[in-house]
């Protein structure tokens, strides 16, 4: 009686499965990179018309690579220049990275024993929701770095191209975009909301408190809101819920 | 604005802020037992700080940009074509800036 041998069992970590989720992970960051592009050439017509070099403009996109933090930072660049306060608005605005980050262990899995540092350079929300929601991508840290690869090419490229065509955007315009951000955000909730097992309550409480608080206070209203919400998943969420 | 050499100590001053909240939360989230409740509760709280950046925006915002930030996310929700749906909200907020603006 013959037997049919057992599969070799192939790690995730596999030269094979790192290449195959990498490119999907950079075919499924092509289909929305227009977001980070569009973002890139905004981000150096504010920049140019600010009065930063196209030079310092480039770099900032290199270096930063975060547009909501770079538009907060360019609010409060005045003469003398509040290093502390740029600091804090970098740390605050970009604080839902740090709760992304949390969530990554969990989204790598065997994937990876621990990701070099330097490539978490590459978190943004885009990359970070396509890798979460990649479930079937057989190692997520490959998928995480090819839409990585994709994201921030369409952002300098952005950027860079913004540098040619900032005189061909009038102030209304760049005026207009400014909700850009809130679009993308809006998009990223409801691309977040499908398919995820837990509660939506947290996130609604979160927007409230975050709405009600922006009232009295723009710069306390974030930490309110995921205060909030934290604390609202903390008291409901049980030992034995659902993941 | 500010001196040259202060401006770029200004950019590296914001790259190294924005690196740390990128690094912060994976390096806490690996002390954080997978299946745990601790686990369970931090999947909710990307979806709350997203809430929270957007919720300030619809209510502080113009009529016309909130009207931009619905359509474009009443749109997504019911087609699911991301790249349309962005297209209605920039084509709103342009053209009905323009149009108060022009």
């Amino acid at each position: 009686m013959s037997q049919t041998p057992p599969e070799p069992a192939v790690s995730p970590r596999s030269t094979e499965y790192f290449r195959d989720s990498y490119r999907r992970g950079a075919m499924a960051a092509v289909r929305i990179s227009v977001f980070p592009f569009v973002f890139g050439v905004l981000f150096m017509t504010a920049a140019l018309s600010r009065g930063f070099s196209g030079e310092q403009g480039v770099v900032m996109s290199v270096i930063v690579f975060a547009g909501s933090v770079l538009f907060a930072g360019m609010e409060i660049w005045n003469e003398p220049l509040p290093y502390l306060a740029l600091a804090v608005t970098a740390l605050s605005v970009g604080s839902r990275h740090v709760l992304m980050g949390l969530t990554l262990p969990g989204v790598f899995g065997r994937s990876v024993s621990r990701p070099p540092l330097l490539t978490l350079f590459f978190l943004t929300d885009l990359n970070w929701l396509l890798t979460t929601k990649a479930e079937d991508a057989r190692n997520r840290f490959g998928y995480f770095l090819g839409c990585s690869t994709v994201v921030y090419s369409s952002w300098v490229l952005g950027t860079v191209m913004g540098w040619g065509m900032a005189s061909l955007i009038d102030d209304v315009t760049l005026h207009a975009t400014r909700s850009m951000g809130a679009i993308f955000m809006a998009l990223l909730i409801i691309m977040l909301s499908r398919g995820f097992r837990g509660s939506r309550w947290p996130w609604l409480l979160a927007g409230v408190a975050s709405a009600l608080t922006s009232l009295y206070s723009q710069k306390l209203a974030i930490l309110a809101g995921v205060l909030v919400g934290a604390l609202f998943a903390g008291l409901t969420t049980g030992e034995n819920d659902a993941q | 604005m500010p001196s040259e050499t202060a401006t770029w100590m200004g950019i590296g001053v914001l790259a190294l802020a924005t690196y740390l909240t990128r690094i912060a939360g994976y390096l806490l989230g690996t002390r954080i037992r997978e299946g745990s409740r601790t686990y369970r509760i931090i999947q909710t709280l990307p979806g709350c700080a997203i809430s929270a950046v957007l919720a300030p925006s619809l209510i502080n915002g113009s009529f016309l940009e909130t009207s931009a930030i619905c359509s474009a996310a009443v749109f997504f929700y019911f087609t699911g074509r991301i790249l349309s749906a962005l297209s209605v909200g920039l084509l709103i907020s342009i053209l009905g800036t323009h149009w108060l603006l022009g």
